[in-house]
């Protein structure tokens, strides 16, 4: 049994890295916090630094490295792919092959070499796991359940794209999966493409803009794109896309399906695109919770874990909580694949499971990257010149609620990072939820993004029912549920597309999406005692237990990991305030904030 | 090989087709392009000599064996199992 394990995801996109040890889990890390690049699917090689220095460990002290998936499986799944479609992919094949034959398929060599050329001392042995069973441990292994039904849903890993497992004592079983090209991610993803979004970052948009329209297209979907059967399992018919065959996720039969060509990326957003939305969106909830309930036969749980790209569908996530298939739902806050270095890490280490018996997770509330204490800060905004003001937490605490409460945008940077990608009050932007101009503000002048976009409340976990529908804690912002009767006003029925945007739906309007829908954090004392207060405060203060919470950066770029960084996005934008740590810093005291060009040239658009 | 390195592979484009990260439209060169140069070394002489080299080899791997391979399979058994069976019951391949 290995006790120290570092997990390594790398390669695809958001690659990271997660540090497991005796007292559980040590550090995990996305690169892209550190090298600023979004989704970066370079080797973490920061993120490998940032875990053992968190740990005050070297190589030397790590027992096994523990890769995220199969490489040698994966390309045998991309040459079947080949074979299959061949002769009509050469295109793809001469680009793609080069990298396979060069290195990717001796990835764990490369991982080798790179972790060696960081001088941190000598790399012991590299173990691999399948990708659908680093999904599944990321979920089930620190999950609070001694035992559970496990699903992943994702785009693909190697063959998997779906996989149905027993969590029990002994460790995780499969029972049944669903191999490439029949995905529900790619699926989401074709329509993300065809709306004109970004594959792989674009879905939230996606599932944003599903709520503003209607899904006329379901029944189109249900007929000719996929073949669901009563037990939740399913086919694409691939005929219709083009992923396996060129560059593009859809092509001329998609287009001429749903009556047009793809929007242009960044063209005016029409009703058509909500429609597909809510249309791709309800057979994605349909087959969600058709696989809920599948898993609940097969293994007779009554609590559910979820991983995998698509268990970041929080609506998908809601309908399962909804329909009331389980007791309890439990959703690995980084659901994607930089969990996979998480779940990788815990299953070479197989430490026994302590957590479950105390009744709680073992995510450390996903605060699991770096922190800086007030001594870094200080010296930080000394050495710049930055004027300050140094507070109490508590007296930080009810100032920042005050700014809120007055209708302040508050950049809120405390404690150790988030890892996954929520920001869950570590790296946060916050704001009132009672202004309905707020979501505006937020989106254009903090966020620089599109209007239709909705923000997440953050509730005091003891006042949620008060304000929305919820039959369990929500505490990774993963479960979207209804706002409570009692807090929504009367709407105009008449508005129609992002017209809706303009009506006040309910007492927290910010927050309250146009089906008035919200993707909740129920926040306790227990996971994070300074959020807990500010909320308190805030609640003294207005009589309301709930904040805007938006990640901390601006439109395509990673969210913030380091005073410096938070400070730049500060002055970037519209911020009002920025609170790190226990210095409070004001907007009108800064010196003018000078760079050369346009800063927004060198974030791409997400 | 002398082709994408992984320190590279951040900018390569993600297999196309075959897998799903390929498939991102714009990921193709999604950081910006290196700096244009006018005048080509022996050593990019020999790169681009050793690229086309490659191709060819791609090509003729492609043609003499991934199509005949390919269309034979199909016809005992698709190696993606594609097909759409509205009367089956189940798709799930039990582990």
């Amino acid at each position: 049994m290995a006790t120290t394990v570092l997990g390594i995801a790398a390669y695809y996109h958001d690659s990271a890295a997660a540090l497991v040890g005796a007292d559980g889990i040590a550090a995990a890390a996305q690169e892209e916090r550190f090298s600023r690049r979004r989704q970066d699917p370079a080797f973490p090689a920061q993120a490998v630094r940032y875990c053992l220095d968190e740990a005050g460990m070297t190589l030397d002290d790590v027992d096994a490295i523990a890769y995220y998936e199969d490489p040698a499986r994966k390309f045998r799944r991309v040459l079947a792919t080949y074979a299959a479609t061949a002769p009509h992919t050469w295109s793809s094949f001469r680009e793609v092959m080069p990298a396979w034959l060069g290195w990717k398929a001796r990835t764990l060599d490369t991982v080798r070499k790179e972790l060696r050329g960081l001088g941190l001392g000598d790399v012991p042995p590299v173990r691999r796991f399948g990708h659908h069973e680093s999904h599944a441990a990321s979920a089930f292994l620190p999950s609070p359940y001694e035992s559970a039904a496990v699903l992943c849903v994702d785009g693909v890993g190697e063959w998997a794209t779906t996989s149905l497992w027993h969590g029990t004592g002994d460790g995780l079983r499969p029972l049944a999966e669903l191999r490439f090209p029949h995905s529900l991610g790619l699926l989401y993803s074709a329509f993300t493409y065809f709306c004109g979004f970004k594959v792989d970052s674009g879905e939230y948009k996606l599932m944003g803009l599903a709520p503003y329209g209607k899904p006329v297209y379901a029944r189109l979907i249900r007929e000719r794109l996929i073949d669901l059967k009563p037990d939740g399992s399913f086919h694409l018919d691939t005929d219709w896309f083009e992923f396996l065959h060129g560059h593009v996720m859809t092509g001329r039969r998609f287009e001429e399906l749903f009556g047009g060509p793809r929007r242009e990326p960044e063209a005016a957003l029409t009703e058509r695109e909500f429609d597909l939305a809510a249309s791709v969106q309800q057979v994605t909830e349909e087959v969600m919770v058709r696989l809920a309930r599948t898993a609940r036969e097969r293994t007779g749980e009554r609590r559910l874990c979820l991983a995998g790209g698509v268990a970041l569908n929080c609506v998908a996530n809601g309908r399962i909580v909804e329909e009331g298939i389980f007791d309890e739902v439990w959703i690995q806050p980084a659901a994607g694949d930089a969990g996979g270095a998480l779940g990788a890490a815990l299953l070479a280490q197989r430490a026994p499971r302590r957590h479950p018996r105390q009744g709680r997770d073992a995510m450390r509330s996903s605060r699991l990257g770096p922190g800086f204490d007030d001594r870094r800060i200080g010296a930080y905004f000394d050495a710049h010149a930055i004027p300050y003001t140094r507070l109490s937490s508590e007296e930080l605490s009810r100032r920042v609620a005050d700014q809120l409460a007055d209708g302040k945008v508050v950049g809120w940077f405390q404690g150790r990072m988030e890892f996954g990608p929520r920001a869950l009050g570590g790296r946060s932007i916050l704001g009132d939820p009672r202004n309905p101009a707020m979501q505006s503000v937020m989106n254009q002048k903090i966020k620089f993004r599109e209007s239709f976009r909705p923000f997440a409340p953050i509730v005091l976990a003891e006042d949620a029912e008060e304000y929305f529908k919820l039959s369990q804690p929500s505490p990774y912002m993963l479960v979207v549920a209804q706002v409570a009767e009692q807090q929504r006003l009367e709407s105009d029925g008449d508005a129609r597309g992002l017209d809706r945007l303009r009506t006040a739906r309910s007492t927290i309007p910010a927050v309250t999406h146009v089906d008035h829908s919200a993707r909740i954090q129920t926040v306790t004392a227990q996971a994070d005692p300074r959020l807990h207060r500010l909320l308190g405060d805030f609640k003294e203060r207005t009589g309301c237990p709930v904040l805007v919470n938006t990640s901390f950066n601006v439109r395509g770029e990673p969210i913030v990991a380091t005073p410096e960084d938070a400070y730049r996005c500060f002055m970037r934008t519209d911020i009002d305030t920025l609170a790190i740590g226990g210095f409070l810093l004001a907007k009108a005291d800064q010196p003018a904030w000078t760079e050369e060009g346009d800063w927004r040239d060198e974030i791409p658009l997400d | 090989m002398g082709t994408a390195r992984p320190s590279t592979a951040r900018r390569s484009t993600e297999p196309h087709g075959t897998e799903p990260h390929g498939t991102e439209p714009h990921g193709a060169e999604p950081h910006g392009a290196e700096p244009r140069r006018t005048a080509r070394t022996d050593g990019e002489r020999l790169d681009a000599a050793r690229r086309t080299g490659l191709q060819l080899l791609l090509l003729l791997v492609y043609l003499l064996v991934f199509t005949p391979v390919g269309l034979v399979a199909r016809l005992v058994r698709d190696p993606l199992d594609r097909a759409v069976d509205r009367s089956a019951a189940s798709y799930w391949i039990t582990s």
